[in-house]
């Protein structure tokens, strides 16, 4: 193989990781703003259900 | 523990601000992209926040409407009633302020961290309670000071609110629970709780359990070594009952609650110390360090 060949392999190889790389990540992110969007949404829909995590007076205990 | 992870943190915070405004924010405006997003997403309330620093306010009516209706506050109390007189107020700042700086001084990357986090800090009165944390307003953290607790237990009660809200950031980017309110509610769901001490739906007791966590570390390199010490027994007892009902926790959850048992039982501070300041990778195994070090106390 020449060097010429063995760069262009290297940078095929490269460009193949990097766009890996940029999958992986617009993978992920589509994940995160999934579950951000059902947090919301739940939240939105349902106040009743809001999750309240309050500290007691004088007994400085919380409601957890 | 994730919660005190400052890459898991600024992560997450990029993930909500990222996966809100379509792009990815340049460092200094991470703070702003993000507090600005949770305004944006929580449009049923409101977060004052500030681009200088944590907003400290005497008044919130949006805050107040929605605590009213979602019922975390009575309904029979007009709102003016919860507002602190004026001529409390700038010694309740003093306060305030006063705590942010103690935590500061006990650890200036987790000062930074609830900085980054919690746009406001908002002080109002309500019968019974010390202050609070909802779910449906994450950046925001209700106080209901006493000029008697001091810079340090301000402190404490900040970093125990702070925890909540960093678990509803792990539950807004990778669900923590496999089941709905409902479920976690259930007879069968119901935990011990590490602070309360009896059974409680599950969702409370695992944000109870990690808040503990959280203050046995803070309690431990703040030199406070017996409250510490009286977290740990109710606390593991807590964790182990979470570990025992496996199919209501995602594999994000289990892992999470899987860190707070990893720490109980290491008590190994400089880990956490390391993970806040972003020079150390969370041990995801559960396995200790090979060679911990730094504060380690036995068991209580």
């Amino acid at each position: 193989m020449t060097d010429t060949n063995h760069e262009q392999l290297e940078r095929t190889l490269e460009l193949e990781r990097n766009l890996k790389y940029v999958r992986q990540v617009r993978h992920d992110m589509d994940r995160i703003a999934t579950a951000l969007e059902r947090y919301i949404e739940w939240h939105r829909d349902h106040p009743e259900a809001v999750a309240v995590f309050k500290m007691f007076l004088h007994s400085g205990e919380d409601e957890v | 523990m994730r919660f005190l992870d400052r890459l898991w943190a600024l992560d997450s915070v990029d993930s909500v601000a990222a996966a809100t405004w379509h792009e990815f924010a340049a460092a200094p405006q991470l703070r702003a992209q993000y507090l600005s997003a949770l305004s944006h997403l929580q449009s049923w309330t409101t977060i004052q926040w500030k681009p200088d620093g944590i907003a400290i306010t005497f008044d919130n009516p949006g805050a107040i409407a929605d605590f009213i209706r979602r019922e975390a506050w009575g309904q029979n109390r007009p709102a003016r009633d919860r507002l602190f007189p004026s001529h409390q107020r700038a010694e309740l700042y003093e306060l305030i302020s006063n705590g942010l700086e103690s935590i500061s001084t006990v650890s200036h990357d987790l000062r930074e961290l609830i900085e980054l986090t919690i746009g406001e800090i908002f002080l109002a009165q309500e019968g019974g309670s010390e202050g609070g944390t909802m779910s449906s307003a994450v950046g925001l953290i209700w106080l209901n000071p006493r000029i008697e607790w001091g810079a340090r237990k301000t402190g404490e009660n900040i970093v125990h609110e702070w925890i909540h809200n960093m678990l509803f950031l792990a539950d807004m980017v990778s669900p923590l629970f496999a089941v709905d309110y409902i479920g976690l509610s259930a007879e069968s769901a119901h935990v011990t709780s590490a602070i309360l001490h009896r059974k409680r739906p599950f969702d409370r007791c695992y944000h109870s359990a990690a808040v503990a966590a959280g203050l046995v570390f803070l309690h431990t390199i703040s030199g406070d070594i017996q409250e510490a010490d009286a977290l740990i027994g109710p606390t593991i007892r807590t964790v182990r009952e979470l570990q025992d009902k496996p199919e209501l926790m995602t594999q994000s959850g289990a892992d999470l609650i899987q860190d707070v048992a990893h720490f109980l039982e290491t008590r190994d501070c400089d880990h956490m110390v390391a993970l806040l300041s972003g020079n150390a990778t969370a041990d995801l195994s559960g396995n200790a360090p090979a060679e911990p070090s730094g504060v380690r106390l036995e068991l209580a």
